[in-house]
C-alpha cells in the first residue's frame, strides 16, 4: 500500500473499526502516516471536547411545555386511495398566458421577501425520508491486489485456534495424533458454525460449515484411509467416537430462519457423511491431492489455515507438501501481519511461535528429508525453488521485526525463531551434497548465477558460490562438455572467477549466449590508474 | 446505537403520546443540540433551533411514514432549522466558537493536545467550511454512518465520504503546528 492510498484510509476511517491489513501493515513502517494517523487521533478526541458542552436544563423543559401546547397534523390520506382528479386539457392561450404571469409575479414576490423581508414561520414541508438501512463501513483488506473481507472478531477466535492445533498437527508423528488434531480442527470449526447461527456475525457461516466438510472429508477420513492396516482399526474406532459426539451436539434450536437452519443441516450431513465413510476407508473419493491455489485466487486465513493441515496431514510426497505449504505460508503472512500488530490479540508471543512453527515442520523438514535422500537433479533443482520461496517468507519476517511496534516483536522473534531452525537443517542439500545438476541438452537453468568457485572439466561440472537469503550457498551444476570446455577456455570467464556473475545459456544450453558481471568499482580505478599512471 | 425501544416509541409519539416523544426527546436532545453549537458555535442558538426542530418533529410526526427513519428525518429538521437561523440572522456561517466555552482552559482537552492547540482547534474548527463542518461533526459525534449522513444532509454517500475526508484534512493542515509529539 503506498501512503496515497493510506492516507485516504485513514482520513476516512472510523477509530474504532477493524482496519485493513495491508494499512496497518503500511503505517508501522511509514513514519509519516504514523504521524498523521496520530494528529488524527489528536483532532478527533480534541473535537469531540470541545463540541461537548454541558445542556441547559431549562431548554428541554420548555421544549415539553411547547409541545403540550401544541397540537400535530393529521396523518396524511393514503395518496393511492384519493388520486388527483384528472385535469381536462382545455386550456387556451389566454389562460396558459395568465398562468405564466401570475407564476412570475410569484416568484419575484417571494424573492423580494426572502431578501427584505422577515422570514415566515412556515413549517418545512414534511420530508418523505427513504428508508436508510443502517450498516457499517464495509472493512476490506488487500491481499495481492484482491480485496477480501475482514475477518470478524469471532473469526479471528476460530483463525487463532486453527493456528494452534496446525502447530501440534505439523509435530505431530503419530497417525493416532494426527487424527485427533485434525478432529479437534472439524470440532473447533462446527462450534464456531454454530455460534455463528446462533449469535451471528453470519458473513463466514457457509465457509466455516464448508470448511468443516473439508476437514472430516479431506483431512480426518484420509488419515483413516491412509493408516496401516494394524493401526486402521485404532483409527476408525477413535474417529467414529468422537463423530457421533459431534453428532449429538449439534441439534440445536429448532426455530431457525430456513437460511440458517440449511447451515446447521449441512453441519449434520457432513457429520453424518463421514460416520458412514470411516469405515470404508477405500472409497476412491477420499484422497485427495494437494493443490495450490492459482497466484489470483484470494484465500480467507482460516481457509488457508486448513488447506495447510490437509496438505501437511495427507500429502505424502514431501516435495508437494512443502510446496504447498511453503504457498499457504506466504498466504497466511498479511494475516500474521494483522494480528500480532493488535493489542487486543491475546498470546500473541504463543501465536508468533507456532506460524514458526508451521514454516519449520510444514515447509524445511519435508526439504531436509528430500536432501537426506540424494534426490535426483529435477528433484533437487524443485527443492531449492521451494527453499528459496520459503527463505522470502523468513526474510519478510525478519524485515517486519525491524519496523514491529515494541509489543509485537516478541511474536515476531519466536517466529523468526522458529523458522531459522528449519532453515538451519535443511540448507544442507544446498551445499553441495548429493547429485549434482544436470544440465543435458535444452534441460536444466537456462541462467546461472553467482562466484564461479570451481570449473571441473574431468567430471563435467561447475561448482559456484550463490547468495541466498543472504547466505552462502555451494552449487554444483553438471554440464555439457562444450560449455564446460568453453568455459575452462574463455578468458572471460577466467577474468570473473571470483566475482560476481550471471551467465544466460542458450536454449540448448551449449552456449553462453550472455555475461553479466558485478565488477569491483576499486579494481576498474586501480586497473585505470595502471593504464593511465 | 439506537434504543431498542426508538420505534415503539416513535409510532406512539405519532399517535399522539407525549410521554413516548419525552423519551425520544431525552434520547436524542443532546444529539441534536450538540451538533447544532457545533454549527452555529453559539449555545443560545444551538438550543433555540433545537427546540425548533423537536417542535417541527412532534407536529410532523404523523406523517412519518416509517419509524426506523426518525433519526434521519430528526437531523434533516434540525439542519433546516439551522438554516432558517442562519437566514433569520443573516449571520456568517463561519462564526467564530466563543471563547467562554465550557471545554476551555484547563480540562481534558487541554491535557490531550495542549492549551494553545485548544485554542488554535476552536478557530480550525470555527473556519472550517460548514458543509464540511456538518457532514464531519455527524460522523465523529454521532458516529453516522455515511450514507445517513448522506440523506440528512441531501448529498451522496461519495460526496459525504469526500466532505469528511477534506474536513479532517483541513484540520490536521490547520492544527500540524500545534499537536504535541509531531
Amino acid at each position: 500500500m503506498k501512503c496515497r492510498e493510506a492516507q485516504h484510509w485513514l482520513l476516512t476511517f472510523r477509530r474504532n473499526a477493524t482496519w485493513p491489513a495491508d494499512l496497518v501493515v503500511h503505517i508501522q513502517d511509514c513514519p509519516k502516516c504514523q504521524k498523521l494517523n496520530a494528529k488524527l487521533k489528536q483532532i478527533d478526541a480534541g473535537v469531540d471536547t470541545l463540541t461537548d458542552t454541558p445542556a441547559n436544563p431549562g431548554a428541554k423543559e420548555r421544549l415539553m411545555q411547547r409541545v403540550a401546547e401544541t397540537p400535530q397534523v393529521a396523518a396524511p390520506v393514503n395518496d393511492a386511495a384519493t388520486p388527483a382528479p384528472a385535469r381536462t386539457p382545455t386550456w387556451n392561450g389566454w389562460w396558459v398566458g395568465a398562468y405564466f404571469l401570475g407564476a412570475a409575479a410569484l416568484l419575484v414576490f417571494g424573492f423580494l421577501l426572502g431578501r427584505y423581508g422577515e422570514v415566515p414561520e412556515v413549517l418545512d414541508p414534511v420530508e418523505r425520508v427513504r428508508t436508510v438501512v443502517e450498516f457499517r463501513d464495509k472493512t476490506v483488506e488487500v491481499i495481492r491486489d484482491k480485496m477480501v473481507t475482514v475477518q470478524s472478531q469471532a473469526d479471528r477466535g476460530l483463525f487463532s485456534s486453527l493456528l494452534k492445533h496446525n502447530a501440534r498437527l505439523v509435530q505431530a508423528s503419530q497417525s493416532l495424533e494426527r487424527l485427533g488434531t485434525l478432529l479437534d480442527m472439524a470440532d473447533d470449526c462446527r462450534l464456531h458454525a454454530l455460534t455463528l447461527i446462533e449469535q451471528g456475525p453470519r458473513d463466514a457461516l457457509p465457509l466455516t460449515v464448508g470448511l468443516y466438510r473439508q476437514l472430516l472429508r479431506d483431512g480426518v477420513l484420509v488419515q483413516v484411509a491412509q493408516a496401516p492396516a494394524g493401526d486402521r482399526v485404532a483409527l476408525q474406532t477413535e474417529a467414529r467416537a468422537r463423530l457421533e459426539k459431534m453428532t449429538t451436539v449439534a441439534a440445536g434450536s429448532p426455530s431457525l430462519p430456513r437460511v440458517l437452519a440449511d447451515q446447521r443441516d449441512a453441519l449434520q450431513h457432513a457429520t453424518h457423511e463421514a460416520i458412514e465413510n470411516v469405515d470404508r476407508p477405500e472409497q476412491p473419493t477420499l484422497a485427495s491431492k494437494a493443490r495450490k491455489p492459482a497466484r489470483h485466487e484470494a484465500i480467507a486465513p482460516t481457509a488457508a489455515l486448513v488447506q495447510f493441515a490437509i496438505t501437511v496431514s495427507g500429502e505424502s510426497d514431501p516435495v508437494a507438501k512443502a510446496d504447498v505449504c511453503a504457498d499457504y505460508v506466504q498466504r497466511l503472512m498479511p494475516a500474521m501481519q494483522l494480528y500480532l500488530a493488535e493489542e487486543s490479540v491475546p498470546h500473541r508471543a504463543d501465536m508468533g511461535q507456532q506460524f514458526g512453527q508451521l514454516i519449520q515442520f510444514g515447509v524445511y523438514a519435508p526439504l531436509e528429508s528430500v536432501a537426506a535422500k540424494h534426490p535426483t537433479p529435477p528433484v533437487k533443482q524443485e527443492t531449492e525453488r521451494i527453499f528459496e520461496f520459503a527463505g522470502q517468507a523468513l526474510a519478510e519476517m525478519e524485515k517486519k521485526l525491524e519496523s514491529a511496534p515494541a509489543e509485537a516483536r516478541p511474536a515476531w522473534e519466536k517466529a523468526i525463531e522458529a523458522s531459522k531452525k528449519g532453515f538451519e537443517k535443511s540448507k544442507s542439500f544446498s551445499k553441495g551434497k548429493g547429485k549434482a545438476f544436470q544440465m543435458k541438452e535444452g534441460k536444466g537453468p537456462r541462467e546461472i548465477q553467482g562466484s564461479i568457485k570451481r570449473i571441473d572439466a574431468a567430471n563435467g561440472t561447475i561448482s559456484i558460490t550463490a547468495r541466498i537469503q543472504g547466505r552462502d550457498v555451494d552449487v554444483t551444476y553438471a554440464a555439457p562438455g562444450e560449455l564446460i570446455a568453453f568455459m575452462v577456455n574463455s578468458s572471460k570467464i577466467g577474468a570473473l572467477s571470483g566475482s560476481e556473475w550471471q551467465l544466460r545459456l542458450s536454449d540448448d544450453r551449449r552456449t553462453i549466449i550472455e555475461i553479466r558481471s558485478k565488477r569491483d568499482p576499486s579494481a576498474d580505478d586501480q586497473r585505470n590508474q595502471k593504464q593511465n599512471p | 446505537m439506537r434504543a431498542p425501544d426508538e420505534s415503539t416509541w416513535v409510532r406512539q409519539a405519532a399517535q399522539g403520546d407525549r410521554d413516548a416523544f419525552a423519551r425520544l426527546v431525552d434520547l436524542y436532545w443532546d444529539k441534536v443540540r450538540r451538533w447544532l453549537f457545533g454549527l452555529t458555535g453559539k449555545q443560545h442558538l444551538a438550543e433555540d433551533a433545537a427546540q425548533e426542530a423537536f417542535l417541527r418533529a412532534w407536529t410532523n410526526l404523523p406523517t412519518l411514514r416509517e419509524a426506523a427513519t426518525f433519526r434521519v428525518w430528526l437531523f434533516k429538521i434540525a439542519k433546516h432549522c439551522w438554516s432558517d437561523a442562519r437566514r433569520r440572522s443573516n449571520a456568517h456561517p463561519n462564526v467564530a466558537l466563543p471563547e467562554e466555552l465550557p471545554g476551555s482552559g484547563t480540562g481534558p482537552l487541554s491535557e490531550i493536545i495542549g492549551e494553545e492547540a485548544h485554542e488554535q482547534l476552536e478557530l480550525a474548527l470555527a473556519i472550517l467550511p460548514s458543509k464540511y463542518r456538518a457532514a464531519y461533526l455527524l460522523w465523529t459525534q454521532e458516529e453516522l454512518p455515511y450514507a445517513e449522513i448522506a440523506e440528512i444532509l441531501g448529498i451522496t454517500e461519495e460526496t459525504a465520504r469526500w466532505r469528511v475526508c477534506k474536513a479532517r484534512q483541513n484540520l490536521v493542515q490547520a492544527m500540524t503546528p500545534y499537536l504535541q509529539a509531531m
